[in-house]
């Protein structure tokens, strides 16, 4: 019975300190697939088909990546058509709380730019 | 003692030295060009270079230092704005008329034309995608470019611009990556 009673509590300790987080990315762009998607240096997915959404990434404050909730950062990552691939990020950057569990769909409207094209023009 | 401080110190600094290089390593992004084609990709043709000259109706040739600017259509889309090359056209001016220098000799200026991508209305994904489906692929063949503007100064600074609207045929050969399209001449009155 006391060992009944350990384990219940062992569970609703590890439930209560769980703060973990979720970030996943859906790719709406038509036609092309997007490759080598980061967020806070932290590696999504290394390629999402259109219409395809990655699985899920979940960050907790003792993970392996280097990172403090909450965190607000930018997309990075290829945009592949016919294996021609640009490198872009995005110009809006999305917030990752406590127990947060987002989703970021990259469209055909998703505001993004080329560090190397702004520098050009 | 002194000297093993010594270098423990040193030590330290070399370490913290190395600590600060690699974090300065974010090269996400740092292309040479902001496409990176695709290893399949065999048509690597890329440039249209050809001479340029101006004449009038007299057969006397527009002398400038150069041709500001000289816009080429290829396949019907835009291929690039280009200068021409930089010539020493001095001593070789025999008239001038409407503040403009003319020559008896033929002056031909060297357009070098590398295919340029026009990238400043690249806001969304969806802009980008499109800069890539609509680049220009030359797959070996003959083609013809069009010289749709050129534009050079007079000896007022005054921009002089023609649309000429003049075609030259060019062709691709099998895995290179330029063309030399000949001379142009373009006649004004």
């Amino acid at each position: 019975m006391k060992r009944v009673a350990y384990i219940i509590l062992y569970f609703i300790i590890l439930t209560s300190c769980d703060e973990s987080s979720s970030i996943k990315i859906e790719n709406k762009l038509s036609k092309a697939i997007i490759r080598n998607i980061e967020w806070g240096g932290i590696p999504i997915s290394s390629q999402i088909l259109p219409g395809e959404t990655s699985s899920k990434i979940t960050i907790r404050d003792d993970s392996y990546y280097e990172i403090d909730l909450p965190a607000t950062y930018p997309l990075k990552f290829y945009i592949d058509l016919n294996g021609d691939k640009v490198y872009v990020q995005t110009k809006v950057s999305y917030k990752l709380g406590k127990e947060d569990d987002i989703t970021i769909v990259v469209g055909d409207t998703t505001s993004v730019f080329n560090p190397l094209l702004e520098y050009n023009n | 003692m002194i000297k093993n401080n010594k270098t423990t110190f040193f030590c330290f600094i070399f370490l913290a030295m190395l600590l600060v290089n690699c974090s300065k390593n974010d090269n996400i992004g740092q292309f040479d060009d902001a496409v990176v084609e695709s290893e399949t990709n065999y048509n690597k043709f890329k440039q249209i270079t050809f001479t340029l000259n101006i004449a009038n109706s007299l057969n006397e040739y527009v002398n400038v230092n150069l041709i500001d600017s000289v816009t080429l259509k290829v396949n019907g889309k835009e291929w690039g704005t280009f200068k021409s090359e930089i010539i020493d056209t001095s001593y070789k001016t025999n008239r001038i008329h409407d503040d403009l220098m003319f020559s008896n000799t033929k002056i031909n200026y060297l357009i070098i034309a590398p295919y340029k991508l026009k990238t400043d209305k690249l806001e969304t994904a969806g802009d980008f995608v499109d800069y890539l489906s609509d680049r220009i692929i030359l797959t070996p063949g003959d083609y013809v470019c069009e010289v749709s503007e050129i534009k050079f100064q007079n000896l007022k600074k005054q921009w002089v611009s023609i649309k000429p609207q003049i075609y030259k045929d060019f062709t691709v050969i099998p895995n290179t990556t330029s063309s030399f399209a000949g001379e142009i001449t373009i006649t004004i009155k």
